[in-house]
């Protein structure tokens, strides 16, 4: 077992996803991304532009689908599966029938609008609520990418959901008109000084890094 | 050939127990969510490997009595009825059902002999294929029951 530096690639027939839709859980969920977040938005949420086409969580559903469960763009609606549920508003958007999709770069890190975990802390919209703690058995990839769930409507929203109407999630044709995502002015950087670090073997002139003498020390 | 019958009624009786075992285990640890599934999807493996021996055995039951079909008592195993609780409890029902997979898969493996010096095809084909699922089964098995172990033996009360 000596892969020399290459990938192991193990073959498997096709096995359906563990939950299929049901009566219970009609739909499939999958989640996805948005292209002007990055993963948990760690980075990306810092960034007033990128943050501000995509602030906060929705989900996707097809206009079908919509009309049947009473959906319109912006209403809040509470998405559920056997694992758990989110709350965030809607966009009628270009998933297919049967599937609703959010986005999962949002949850709990949002250092200065959330408050600390908590009852008060309100509903969860983060996306991963609804998977299961689940991985493959021989790559260890997480199952985060399929479930059932349902979906259902908790009340009318007093705006558009907040998912960007550029890209994935743009809303389906011959939907009502949305406030278009817009880029702001263009963002500037000032590069500051680099501070001084003690320890930083980048910054050492004085003697050789410390690591090589450690190595020798072993060998 | 009595032998070889009663061998196919093994197979097709041990993959029957090893089915329904996998879901008593599945049902019995519902609060590891990977179990649950996994061990459902397995239990599919077990039926489909009933499903292939099924005209195999049929035919094979044409040329006996009823009395040729009688599986020893001693060749029987028991499944997993009745679940164990916590960490421990699920690694000895991994075990359990390792047990079992290993039982069907040698019963495979023996019936793949008795099908080569037939020159049975059809019953080689279903024992080498069933024989491979049994492999996946095992391998499972063995995998999950390397990940239970530490916590099982060493942390759990």
């Amino acid at each position: 077992m000596n892969p020399a530096g290459r990938a192991f690639l193990k073959g498997c027939e096709y096995t359906p996803a563990h939950e299929q839709p049901s009566e219970d859980f009609p739909l499939l969920y999958t989640t996805g991304r948005t292209v002007y977040q990055f993963h948990t938005r760690t980075k990306t949420g810092r960034s007033r532009a990128l943050n501000a086409a995509a602030p906060d969580a929705w989900v996707e559903t097809n206009p079908g689908d919509a009309d049947r469960y009473g959906i319109a763009e912006g209403d809040l609606v509470r998405v559920e599966s056997p694992s758990g549920s989110i709350e965030v508003t809607a966009r009628i958007g270009q998933v297919m029938a049967g599937a609703v999709l959010a986005p999962f770069h949002y949850g709990p890190w949002d250092p200065d609008t959330l408050a600390p975990p908590g009852p008060e802390r309100g509903p969860s919209r983060q996306a991963n609520e609804l998977t299961m703690t689940v991985w493959d058995p021989v790559s260890k990839q997480p199952y985060f990418k399929t479930a059932a769930c349902r979906i259902i409507r908790l009340r009318a929203g007093d705006r558009p959901s907040a998912a960007p109407t550029t890209a994935a999630s743009a809303p389906a044709p011959g939907q009502p008109a949305v406030p278009g995502t817009r880029g702001g002015a263009a963002t500037t950087s000032d590069i500051i000084d680099t501070p001084d670090y003690p320890n930083d073997p980048a910054q050492r002139t004085d003697d050789p890094a410390p690591t090589a003498t450690l190595t020798a020390e072993v060998s | 050939m009595p032998h070889l019958t009663t061998y196919i009624t093994l197979a097709d009786r041990s993959e029957q127990t090893l089915a329904a075992s996998f879901r008593a285990v599945a049902a019995g640890h519902v609060a590891q969510p990977d179990i649950y599934h996994m061990c459902h999807t397995l239990a599919q493996i077990s039926d489909a490997h009933v499903r292939q021996l099924a005209p195999v055995a049929q035919r094979y039951a044409d040329h006996h009595d009823d009395d040729d079909l009688q599986e020893p008592e001693r060749l029987h195993a028991a499944g997993v009825a009745q679940v164990r609780d916590g960490q421990i409890g699920l690694l000895r029902d991994l075990q359990d059902l390792h047990l079992l997979a290993t039982l069907v898969q040698s019963t495979w493996t023996v019936l793949a002999q008795g099908a080569q010096g037939l020159r049975d095809k059809e019953l080689l084909t279903v024992a080498t294929t069933a024989n491979a699922g049994t492999s996946r089964q095992l391998c499972w098995l063995t995998t999950r029951m390397k990940a239970a172990a530490p916590q099982a033996l060493i942390i759990a009360p």
